[in-house]
């Protein structure tokens, strides 16, 4: 049963398996309902919910909607989504957050559960928070839409932010002058919204449902009933730049008898969705010029995705500023005001929030500890030492562990959120679907040495597909052609899968994502290769594969850690610095050819061909990719970096051999190493806690590792992301402490710095360390296919 | 930007055309003591049409004779013969003076204006023996507007012109004319929307019987349809404030006097909104409302409170005091429907006389 787009049987069954109205379940039975928020509007009620459980620690937020006539079913949708809360220790009761009109309207209905809490939020408050929580937290949240041009994402969250305006349409007109967080201000409305446009036109086409009479609309053509500049003038009135093609009078051509025109509820239907939607945009824009505002925000559910409606805004907001200004849409753009409640929280549920958090924070280590019993105890004493001395360069108290764990918890009140489209209801064609909002287990934040500006903002993508169809294409497929090779390495048995029935849930599920991408490439925000890669560790997880290629990395890393006390040994005995560096240089590349997510490499690998001297020798070094040498007379010549920060990648002979022993190099040379390794698995990608162990047993063979470990100049940090490529403004913010004073970013593979960040600037030296195996990236970059990219950067200082 | 000259009373030209969507309205300016119309037969048969000394008007002409400016002395105004028939009708006007048609006629020119006046063009000078001088629009408007008031050309004003659409005009205070704004939600739309919805035969008896039998808040959405009545009160709203105009019009019990008023009170708020928002940022604390909307064409004399004109005017009065807390003030002139037709004369006037 679908409406308005959105799935109503509960969104989040999409893609798995569609349930009855009635009927609805929770993707894993076992997980918990923290709390409800409800938006009942005049036409739909907007619920948004978090769910927590043992796959989602830090919680999953999901959105889905009911017609407000179906109120009653959206209450028992609720109170049922309140029911498996029973197991909940305490007596706290479980809280319904409401807002809206109908909130009052049927606040007997949202209590006649007994054992519910409602609490009735006030309308604008939550409109504006939610609106400040989606457009910081959620990417690709922003967008500007044209019929040309349909969705363009905006960068949002830019310095100039505040103040911008909230036109919220729904029966009526709010507009609201927001000046930050928590600061607004209704300055004006009409009374001439979405209702008024409901009521006409139902009476004039004696259509009932809104959908229906959008969809009327498409096929109208308002010039038959409308009076045109062109009607009275017979050509444009240049004088006052209005052309012939221009409404001179909505519906006034049904008034002129001479026009004579044959019409029909189409026409009528288009008629007056131009009229309202003309006539708000040019209020907002009348207000926006009164108190000097540049950002209009339009929201609420008139607007519900539909391309003629957004179309018209835009049009009226770029025709009256003289294409000064554009129309700012949102993707979540019913959910302002339930989003916005679900998050308002009363002091004393803070407090028991927070505890929440710590708890969370506890078992998440005690996991790590499970997973990796070797590396466990350094890496509490890692930790621990590292945090230290964190806090003492920053000048701040030392207190040590307890207190940053506390800091963690304080600051995790905004907590960071990544949308998870796995399973993703749809709402409609133009605006795409909307995921489920998973919060990170801790608050993400950019790398501070990140050099971004206006003119020249980072943009972690370095080639948008949304632009380029034939790439679009060329990703998709490899995709598909990639999927259908996991399931010849499990036919193999190389894969952990735990159970056939997964796998194939898993390829299903992906494959038809990859199908919706190819009709809709915008279905899920802006498309990238990132984008594509990490919608597939999504699904992966989502069907309960966390981590398939455990074995393949266990068995590489085995192996790898074999070779590394020879290796250092071939390497120490080199007696110019330079030449080493240069060998260990050309060992990241060669290890990097290590890479289970390359197609090309996958046969080499899976039959054992490809050592670390083969892989040397098919990589070529070219001068315009590679310019090791700068590198190598920066650290001859200049001072030891104090602190540098590499962002690993694969498992086994890439970090073993590769990374492992440059970070030694840099170490034994004065430098404290960050290794900044993924939080959780995505492809054969080392984790952290994989890394940790890595480094322990490094130490245990080589003394200067193990000396460097020791003082903590050699550090294990996870990035906070799961996904093959990297978008730096998102890290963990324990990561972003360590990286407070390094003058090195050194970021290794395909991933991470030729897919994502190969155009990044640092504030810092820098130094991309990457082998292009494939293709189609080669070609987008002007290189060959194994071509090396070792590309350092001076930084741009700040 | 043309300048304007507000009492350019050196005028060579003595008529002036607003050719509208709908409607075309004539007038003949005749300073004191001049009665020299005779010349020309179209001036001839405006002059005695308009003071009736013809007898027979056909049917949805109307006729009238005023002064301007208004409340100034005898001797310092002008006589205005006025003329409003259906666009529709250019023929009959033109077979009409033709039937009045004397040898030996010489072309003269006159105004025009509006937005048929460059359609009708080749016709009315081939027809009628003239030779038309355009004005623009909205230049003819604000000319208009300043010879009907007695308006200085030191004043900025800010005109809110509702006729078919709606255009709102700035006149600085060297008498340029700029189209700072306008609407699509215009005066044809009210009727185009009242004529789909409802019974009502002309305007005029759609909006009379919006004043007196129609109910507002029935086909609206009000504040307690949403929140319902007693809430309304306890969080602060007025149970009767419209959030959402015409919300409601599906509801039974619906008169069309009740929809009438509805559509009335939508289009009459939005535009109080736009003209309030305008005059914030052109910084003036006068609206001047014209156009047909305002004034019935045909009714430039005296007329009833219950008239559907002043009703119109009323209604904005109202919204432009809603939207402006009471710091800005609707103005109408006496001849709103006719300052087209009267600044045509002007402001092709002041052209030719440059």
């Amino acid at each position: 049963m679908m409406f308005g787009g959105i799935n109503s049987t509960g969104a989040i069954i999409d893609g798995i398996k569609k349930g009855e109205a009635n009927d609805i379940l929770l993707p894993n039975q076992k997980e918990r309902v923290q709390k409800v928020a409800v938006d009942i509007g005049g036409s739909l009620a907007k619920v948004v919910y978090m769910t927590s459980g043992p796959r989602h620690q830090g919680g999953r937020l999901h959105f889905t909607a009911f017609e407000t006539d179906n109120v009653e079913q959206c209450v028992k949708f609720m109170h049922k989504l309140l029911d498996g809360d029973d197991e909940r220790e305490g007596t706290e009761r479980p809280v319904i957050m409401a807002t809206g009109g109908g909130a009052h309207r049927f606040r007997d209905l949202l209590s006649s559960e007994r054992r519910v809490e409602i609490r009735v939020e006030d309308e604008m408050e939550s409109l504006t928070a939610g609106l400040n929580f989606l457009i910081r937290e959620v990417a690709d949240e922003v967008f500007t839409y044209a019929e040309d041009r349909p969705m363009e994402f905006v960068e949002a969250g830019a310095e100039d932010e505040f103040p911008y305006m909230l036109v919220n349409i729904g029966s009526g007109v709010s507009i609201l002058r927001v000046a930050g967080e928590g600061q607004f201000e209704r300055i004006s409305g009409t009374s001439l919204g979405g209702g008024t446009l409901w009521g006409l036109l139902h009476l004039l086409t004696g259509e009932r449902s809104f959908d229906a009479m959008l969809g009327m609309t498409k096929s109208g053509d308002n010039t038959k009933v409308d009076m045109m500049v062109g009607d009275i003038y017979g050509n444009d009135y240049g004088k006052i730049g209005l052309k012939a093609s221009n409404i001179a009078s909505s519906m006034g051509g049904v008034y002129r008898k001479t026009l004579d025109k044959q019409y029909d509820d189409a026409d009528i239907a288009r008629s007056l969705l131009y009229m309202v939607s003309n006539n708000i945009g040019q209020i907002a824009y009348l207000n926006a010029q009164l108190h000097g505002i540049r950002r209009i925000y339009f929201g609420g559910y008139f607007i519900r995705g539909h391309p003629l409606t957004m179309h018209t805004l835009s049009y009226a907001i770029n025709f009256w500023s003289k294409g000064q200004m554009s129309a700012l849409f949102l993707r979540h753009e019913g959910f302002l005001g339930a989003t916005g409640a679900f998050f308002k929280t009363e002091p004393r549920a803070e407090a028991a929030e927070e505890n929440g958090l710590e708890v969370a924070a506890d078992v998440s280590e005690e996991e790590g500890a499970v997973a990796d019993s070797l590396g466990a105890a350094m890496a509490a004493a890692t930790t621990h030492r590292v945090e230290e001395r964190v806090a003492a360069d920053a000048a701040a108290s030392t207190g040590g562990r307890r207190r940053g764990r506390r800091g963690t918890a304080a600051a995790a009140k905004t907590y960071s959120f990544t949308e998870n489209f796995s399973i993703a209801g749809s709402i409609t064609d133009a605006v795409g679907s909307l995921g489920m909002l998973d919060r990170a287990p801790a608050r993400l934040m950019a790398l501070p040495q990140l050099a971004s500006s206006a003119a020249q903002p980072y943009q972690p993508d370095t080639v948008d597909l949304t632009r380029a169809p034939q790439l679009q294409a060329y990703w998709i497929s490899a995709m598909e052609r990639n999927t259908h090779g996991l399931l010849e390495l499990a036919a193999d048995g190389a894969l952990e899968l735990g159970g056939e029935a997964r796998l194939t849930q898993f390829v299903a599920l992906y494959l038809d994502h990859l199908r919706r991408l190819r009709e809709r490439p915008l279905a899920y925000g802006a498309m990238s290769v990132r984008a594509l890669l990490g919608l597939r560790e999504q699904c992966l997880h989502e069907v309960g594969l966390d981590d398939i290629f455990a074995s393949i990395k266990r068995r590489e890393t085995d192996a790898a850690l074999a070779a590394l006390p020879p290796l250092l040994a071939h390497v120490d005995a080199i007696s110019s610095p330079r030449d080493r560096l240069r060998l260990l240089l050309h060992n990241v590349l060669a290890g990097n050819m290590f890479d289970w997510g390359s197609t090309a490499l996958r046969g080499a690998l899976a039959n054992g061909s490809l050592d670390l001297e083969r892989a040397r020798d098919q990589i070529t070094w070219r001068d315009s990719f590679a310019n090791a040498d700068r590198f190598l007379d920066r650290v001859d010549h200049g001072p030891a970096y104090a602190r540098a920060l590499v962002f690993v990648d694969n498992s086994g002979a890439d970090v073993c051999l590769g990374v492992l022993p440059f970070a030694r190099f840099l170490v034994a040379h004065g430098t404290s190493v960050v290794l900044a390794a993924n939080s959780r698995p995505a492809l054969n990608d080392v984790t952290e806690s994989e890394l940790l162990a890595i480094v322990r047993r490094a130490a245990l063979v080589d003394e200067c590792i193990a000396q460097a470990v020791d003082d903590g100049r050699l550090v294990v940090c996870g990035t906070g992301s799961s996904e093959p490529c990297l978008d730096l403004r998102k890290l963990d913010e324990r990561l972003v402490r360590l990286s407070h004073g390094a003058d090195l970013v050194v970021i290794v593979g395909m991933g991470r710095a030729i897919h994502s960040n190969y155009h990044a600037r640092f504030s810092c030296d820098s130094l991309k360390l990457a082998v292009f195996k494939n293709q189609m990236a080669a070609d987008a970059a002007g290189a060959h296919i194994y071509d090396a990219l070792c590309k350092y950067v001076p930084g741009s200082g700040t | 930007m043309t300048p304007l000259k507000a009492n350019s009373l050196s005028t060579q030209l003595a008529l002036g055309i607003d050719i509208g969507g709908s409607l075309v309205k004539v007038v003949l300016e005749e300073g004191d003591g001049s009665s020299d119309s005779a010349q020309h037969p179209l001036l001839s048969f405006v002059h005695n049409i308009a003071s009736q000394n013809d007898g027979e008007i056909p049917d949805g002409w109307k006729c009238s004779v005023a002064r301007i400016p208004e409340g100034s002395s005898d001797a310092n105004s002008t006589t205005l013969r006025a003329l409003v028939l259906p666009t529709a009708d250019i023929s009959l006007l033109i077979d009409k003076v033709k039937n009045n048609w004397r040898t030996g006629a010489r072309t003269i020119r006159i105004a025009a204006t509006g937005g048929g006046a460059l359609n009708h063009k080749a016709t009315l000078e081939r027809g009628l023996c003239v030779e038309l001088v355009v004005a623009k629009e909205l230049d003819a408007v604000a000319a208009g507007l300043a010879a009907d008031i007695g308006a200085s050309s030191e004043e900025q004003m800010l005109v809110c012109n509702v006729g078919t659409g709606v255009s709102l005009v700035s006149v600085d205070s060297q008498g340029n004319v700029e189209r700072v704004s306008g609407s699509g939600i215009g005066g044809a739309t009210f009727w185009g929307l009242t004529k789909r919805l409802t019974n009502f035969k002309s305007f005029d008896q759609a909006v009379v019987a919006a004043k007196k039998d129609g109910v507002l808040g029935k086909a609206d959405t009000l504040v307690e349809d949403i929140y319902g009545r007693e809430t309304s009160k306890e969080i602060g709203l007025a149970p009767d404030l419209v959030a959402g105009f015409l919300g409601k019009l599906d509801a039974d019990n619906l008169t069309d006097a009740d929809v009438s008023a509805a559509l009335l009170r939508m289009f009459v708020s939005n535009l109080g909104q736009l003209a309030v928002f305008q005059a914030r940022l052109s910084k003036v604390d006068a609206v001047w409302f014209t156009g047909g909307f305002v004034q019935s064409a045909e009714d430039t004399g005296e007329e009833s409170e219950c008239s559907a004109p002043a009703i119109v005017r009323q209604a904005i009065t109202e919204a432009v005091s809603f939207w402006s807390a009471g710091s800005i003030a609707a103005q109408f002139p006496r001849n709103a429907a006719l300052l087209g037709a009267i600044g045509a004369i002007h402001a092709t006037s002041a052209t030719l006389s440059e």
